[in-house]
């Protein structure tokens, strides 16, 4: 097989197919009984799965600047996260700085052993989903893997990209915090062969591993 | 619709979205810009007085991607340099001294990537400190993320 990363597209791999998107805004405001300043958007959905959701948010409508999911002592002091449940979607904000509008687009995949239908994303003819401008992701490997500690080789070679998800009860968020002390627990790693998992108790990941990066 | 169409022509029944490697009923991702480094390096002999619990000691940008786009990321440290983590904020540690401590303490960095606009990419490293002290990193660390960004589906 000739090495993935050389096409724009390869059929040898699925391409990321998005299932959903979702935009909006959202208020934090002052929450009397603990003190904080906390709000969240909630949003159903029909897919009976846990979407693998992908967070963007901002202060500002124009999304400028923008972030992925943060936490309290991140860059700017409000914790924005989203996590799913197999019905619905729900961002979630709070902080002790104060309050604020948070605007907020997801997108999400369906996890790769989901045998599900799902409605169309893309009907307008003139809207191309594949343009060969671009470069279009490959996803190498996928599944999930429910233990503490596991090892997923890839034996690519080189460091892929990779994006994760876990899922703590019932809800499903994507790895956003890598811990890269050796040992560490909550943790995602890789190296040129592998994908390390490692946690202190059980837990399900959904992992994607995508074979056209270096 | 017209991969719905195109099945039903050729006789297919289903359209379980994970039977199929491409369908363009669905949005894609498409790579915004190549695979982007940025770095930044904490040199050994940096003295620092942190007047916040999180105080940044480094930041650095870079030119990547056109839009408002979400980022996939990982992130390495020098410190620990066969091993990659997956995200956009990473935890590492680093040695110091603190004026009128004895001996050295391994502090937490966070270190974060974050859009600052339609082009620039942030590379933000902050320290867990205690503020009112004088603080001296004892070893120097490359902290380096790679990332992608997308130009669909949230443009």
């Amino acid at each position: 097989m000739a090495d993935a990363r050389n096409f724009l597209l390869n059929t040898d791999y699925p391409m990321d197919k998005i299932a959903g998107y979702k935009t909006g805004s959202f208020n934090i405001t002052y929450n009397t009984t603990y003190g904080w300043y906390d709000g969240q958007a909630t949003i159903s959905h029909s897919h009976g799965v846990y979407p693998l959701c992908t967070l963007v948010w901002s202060f500002n409508a124009n999304f400028y600047p923008s972030y992925t999911e943060t936490s309290i002592n991140d860059v700017n002091g409000y914790q924005i996260t989203c996590r799913s449940t197999t019905s619905q979607i729900e961002v979630y904000g709070w902080t002790w700085d104060g309050p604020a509008t948070i605007y907020y687009k997801i997108f999400y995949f369906i996890p790769d052993n989901a045998d599900i239908d799902v409605a169309s994303t893309q009907s307008a003819l003139d809207t191309f989903v594949i343009n060969t401008d671009y470069n279009y992701t490959k996803l190498y490997l996928a599944g999930s893997y429910t233990g503490i500690n596991t090892t997923i080789d890839h034996n690519l070679g080189y460091y892929p990209m990779v994006d994760i998800w876990r899922l703590v009860g019932t809800s499903c968020r994507r790895v956003i915090w890598a811990d890269v002390k050796p040992g560490a627990y909550n943790s995602e790693s890789l190296t040129t062969t592998a994908l390390i998992l490692h946690d202190g108790s059980s837990t399900t990941w959904y992992y994607r591993i995508y074979a056209d990066e270096t | 619709m017209m991969a719905a169409q195109l099945l039903g022509i050729i006789g297919f029944t289903q359209m379980k979205l994970n039977n199929f490697i491409l369908n363009s009923d669905y949005g894609s991702l498409k790579n915004d810009s190549d695979v982007t480094t940025i770095s930044v390096v904490l040199n050994s002999g940096t003295v620092f007085t942190p007047n916040s619990p999180n105080t940044v000691i480094a930041s650095t940008d870079v030119s990547a991607g056109s839009i408002n786009a979400p980022i996939r990321a990982r992130c390495n440290t020098s410190k620990y340099p066969t091993v990659w983590g997956v995200g956009t904020t990473m935890f590492a540690n680093s040695l110091m001294s603190a004026a009128g401590a004895p001996g050295n303490v391994t502090n937490p960095i966070w270190c974060f990537l974050y859009r600052v606009n339609s082009t620039t990419i942030r590379l933000l490293v902050t320290m867990e400190v205690v503020t009112g002290a004088t603080y001296t990193l004892q070893e120097t660390q490359t902290i380096t993320f790679k990332f992608r960004t997308f130009l669909s589906p949230l443009s």
